[in-house]
Parts: structure tokens; sequence; C-alpha cells
């Protein structure tokens, strides 16, 4: 669907009126680079840790943003091996 | 617009209370501040002592209130201000916050969610999860609405290109709504008291050391990892520790108070643990045991005879170890007091009970005791009358209690409201 006359108003008027803070884009730019790292190093089930040690990302966030990608179907768990589950891209 | 009663908080208590009083054919109007009714309750995985599912007994009870044509419920929403009237009937301005939708049309389709691109940390999962900057707030939310997050939205317009019923709403404001009320209900309840309140233990710095309500996250079917994994990693853990008395009974945090769930709590959420973690090591470091409801000893012993252990000690200190683990310095009150250091995968700190909401924030004559919850000059014979003429509380805004307290609690304050308002008062 796209916007109607009276959204796109609204949606301009919000932009200008809150604006979005650098450190707000920073942060979302961040979260793209670090899923689509995620996502590129899982198309084989993989570990967090595992992961974590390709990427060159911290364990606690790579883990987070595999369960982020697994809330919204864009990743699954594949199975366990030793005290680790191995996740893939969907 | 006018009610027989305001009840204030949606919880457990809130929502007993509005339901009984609606069965009295009393008119209700019920404020609860979130998006969403149930309070914690909702959240928590099963409950003690009977290891009912928490979500299976809270959701009937919501839908009920949700349905239930004497009951008006307003969510999203805050009291601003009550003010008694000579008749003693309360005026009572509410502002419902902007979700940035129009309610009256949304479908609750979560298209806006799914193409959202802004990821950020699910309040409803203590942070352990994501959700997006405009989402439904959990899976059994009652009402279905997405909320948008306004400062972490990137006004990309994503949501409103893919809602199908052109709902959103960017440049929404809060709404004032006034009411006339016979009496008000404050069923408010309570929070954890502070993560970071000992710094020794490493809350909210040590990713596992989590609350108590993250563990019941933890364990919660639709949990944020979807088992239970330490969130340093998504190890499964072997070995777990409670650490109880990690926020009450300790007059230097201003809780000298027992918060009476944590024991049970703790006992619940390792039973649960060693039914999904069948070969880990389960540890509740303890003061001592207060199980003192019907069947809850039993319960303690169940828990003693499952292979948890319960070591009576005291916790000095948390540290981080190698791999993510954790280290507890501890001194047992049994058996040799030597100071020794316990190598965990995850702790769970047993964090207590603190007031949710202040009633003095509003300017009416309501006491608090000097523990912040709601006085109750009358308990325990009265437990439901305040130190306001016409406002009574019920559930834990006065105290720490669980969810068998609380319904009893509200059962009993909608019976002395539904008195108050028979009598003419109103
Ligand atoms: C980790 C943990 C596990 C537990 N497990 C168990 C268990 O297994 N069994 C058991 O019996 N008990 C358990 N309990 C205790 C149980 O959670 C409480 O007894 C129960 O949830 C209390 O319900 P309540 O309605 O009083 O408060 P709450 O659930 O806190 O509800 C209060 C509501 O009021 C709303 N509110 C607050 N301020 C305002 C305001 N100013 N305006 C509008 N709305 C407002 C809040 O948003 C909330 O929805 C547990 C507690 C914890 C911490």
């Amino acid at each position: 669907m796209s916007l109607s006359a009276e959204t796109k108003e609204k949606l301009k008027r919000a932009r200008e009126l809150r604006g979005v803070s650098p450190e707000l884009l920073a942060r979302q730019k961040e979260n793209i680079r670090i899923q689509k790292a995620i996502l590129e190093g899982a198309l084989e089930p993989i570990s967090v840790p595992d992961l974590a040690q390709n990427t060159g990302i911290s364990s606690e966030i790579v883990f987070w943003h595999v369960n982020a990608l697994r809330k919204y179907d864009k990743m699954v768990d594949v199975k366990k091996s030793g005290d680790y589950w191995l996740y893939k891209k969907k | 617009m006018k009610y027989d009663t305001l009840v204030i908080g949606a919880g457990i208590a809130g929502l007993q209370a509005a339901l009984d009083l609606a069965e009295q054919g009393r008119q209700v109007v019920l404020v609860e501040k979130n998006p969403s009714i149930g309070g914690r309750m909702i959240s928590l995985s099963k409950v003690y002592p009977t290891l009912d599912c928490a979500s299976c007994i809270t959701t009937p009870r919501m839908a009920s209130v949700a349905h239930h044509p004497n009951i008006t419920t307003l969510t999203y929403t805050e009291v601003k201000q009550v003010i008694a009237q000579p008749d003693g009937t309360y005026h009572a301005h509410i502002s419902k916050k902007p979700r940035f939708i129009e309610e009256d049309k949304c479908i609750g389709c979560k298209r806006c969610e799914e193409v959202c691109p802004v990821y950020i940390r699910d309040d409803f999962e203590h942070n352990l999860g994501a959700k997006k900057a405009i989402s439904i707030p959990f899976t059994n939310a009652i009402p279905q609405f997405p909320v948008l997050t306004p400062d972490q939205c990137t006004w990309c317009g994503a949501c409103a290109n893919a809602c199908p019923v052109d709902c959103i709403d960017y440049l929404q404001e809060p709404r004032d709504i006034f009411v006339e009320v016979g009496a008000v209900l404050v069923a408010t309840g309570f929070e954890l008291t502070p993560f970071n309140a000992k710094p020794q233990y490493g809350g909210g710095v040590l990713p596992n050391v989590i609350t108590s309500l993250q563990g019941e996250r933890l364990l919660a079917p639709h949990g944020p990892f979807g088992r239970v994994l330490r969130p340093s990693d998504g190890k499964v853990p072997d070995s777990i520790a409670f650490v109880q008395c990690a926020g009450s009974r300790d007059a230097s945090l201003g809780v000298p108070y027992c918060s009476r769930v944590c024991c049970m709590y703790a006992i619940k959420q390792a039973m649960l643990l060693s039914g999904s973690l069948p070969t880990a090591d389960i540890t509740i470091y303890y003061m001592d045991i207060r199980a003192f409801g019907k069947g809850y000893e039993a319960f303690y012993q169940n828990a003693k005879a499952m292979g948890i252990n319960f070591v009576k000690a005291k916790v000095g200190r948390i540290r981080a170890g190698e791999d993510g683990n954790v280290f507890l310095r501890i001194e047992r009150q049994e058996e040799s007091s030597q100071p020794e250091e316990m190598n965990h995968d995850l702790v769970i700190l047993s964090l207590g009970m603190k007031p949710q909401w202040n009633p003095k924030t509003l300017a009416w004559d309501m006491e608090t005791d000097l523990d912040g919850f709601v006085k109750s000059p009358d308990a325990p014979m009265d437990p439901a009358t305040t130190t306001c003429a016409g406002v009574y509380a019920c559930g834990t805004a006065t105290g720490p209690k669980d969810i068998v307290d609380t319904i009893i609690e509200a059962g009993n304050a909608a019976m002395v409201v539904g008195n108050h308002l028979a009598r003419g008062n109103a």
C-alpha cells in the first residue's frame, strides 16, 4: 500500500518535529551491519561462539541479534551440539 | 463520564477486583499504564505451588475483563490527578499516551511490526529479547494494538506503507479523559528492588547475572531464547545458582522487610529448571527458607527430594570468571565458615518487592507506610481501607504478597468498595 497524502504529510511533520538523533542513526547502522554479518556467517548451522569468533563481534551481542532474527523469522535453531545450539539463516 | 469505581492498575489484583465489582452490577473504569493489561503475572512462567501455567490462568481473566459490559478498560493510560468532591465522589484526570496508531481502525495484523527495520530491547522480556520500534507488546497482549516508541523511531514510513488500513498516525498526541467516580481502588502493584542495589553482585554488569523476572522469561514457553540458555553466549547452563535475599532484608538498601515471595519463586524456578535441564546442578544460597503458605513446606521438601542443593550461606561478592562463568564468594552458615568460591554458569538474583507507584504523587490524603507501600491502617481486619475516605487498595500495592493472597485481597476490596457505594457514600 502506498502512503495516503495525509499520512505523508504527517510523516514529514513528525520528521521535522522529532528528528532522528545521530546516536540512533549510528546504532541503526551498526545493527544492520551486525545482522548482515550474522546472516552471511550462518548459511550453515553454527553456534554463537563460532559466529562471534568468525565475525569479530562479542558473543553477547551476536546472541541478542540471533534471537532477534529468530523472532522475526530470519533464522532458525537447528540442533544442539555439545553445550550450544546451532543456528542457521532461514 | 461517570462510573461507580476507578480501578488503578490492571495486574491480577486490579483485574479480579474489577471483575467482582462488575459482577455486582457496578460500572468500572480500569486504568492501566502499560499497553496491555495483565501486570506481572502474565509474564511469569508457571506459578507456585501448583505449577500451573501463569498465562493460562491470567489470559482468560484478561479476556473476561476486556469483554465485560460493565468494565471500560483504558490501557497505556495514566492517572494525573484525583480530586475529592464535597459529596464524597472523586473527579479524576486521566491521560492516554499516544500509540501512534488509530485504535478504531487497527486490525492487529502486525504488518507494521514485520516491516519495521529498527530492532530495540524488549521490555516485556526484561531486555533479554528484541522487539521492533513499532510492535505489539507480547503475543497474548490485550488489546492487540502495536505501540510506536517515538525516541527509537527513524520515521522511515515503512510501517505506514505496509499498513492495510492506513491507521498509523505519526502526530498523535496524549488525550485527556475526565471521569467522575464514587470510589477509587488502588491496585498498582510492585516492582523489583533495583538490580544494581548491591554492586558487589554484578547486577546489570555481568551478563550471566540476571534478575528473577528475567529467570521467569527464560522459563516461559515463548521466552526470548526459546529455551533456557545463558545470555552471554547462548550456552546451555550446567550449573545455576540462586542468591536469596539479594534485595530484601537489608536495612542498608532501605528494604529491611522480607518480600515474602522470593523463597517460593526461587524454589519454583529451580524445580522448573531441573525439569528442562535434568543434568544441571542447581543451588539455592539462602539465609533461611520461608515457606509459610498452605502446601509450601511440601513444595520445598519436594524440591530437596528432586536434588536441588540448598546451601545456607551468605554471598559476599559475585565476580566474572572465565568463559562467561560467574564466581560466588560465599560464607557458609553451617559447617565450616571459611570463605569459598563457587563456580556457576548462570546466577539468578532473588530481588525483593517494592511499590511500583507512589500514590503521594497525586494531591490527596493517601498515606504510605515507612516502606512506601499504601498504608492500610485497619489491617489485618480490614486490609482494603486506606487513610483516604472512599479510596481503597489491594494486592501488592499494600505490601509484598503472592498471587493467592493478592486475589483474596482483591475479592475483599471489591466487597468493601461495593459496601461503600451501597451505603450511598457516593
Ligand atoms: C520473579 C517472581 C516470580 C513470582 N512467582 C509467583 C508464583 O509462582 N506464585 C505466586 O503466587 N506469586 C508469584 N509472584 C508474586 C506475584 O507476581 C504477585 O503476587 C502478583 O503479580 C501481584 O499482582 P498485583 O496485581 O498486585 O501487581 P502487578 O502485577 O504489579 O500489577 C500492577 C499493575 O498496575 C499497573 N500500574 C502501576 N502503577 C500504575 C499507575 N500509576 N497507573 C496505572 N497503572 C499502574 C502496572 O503496570 C501493573 O499492570 C512472583 C513474583 C516475582 C517477582
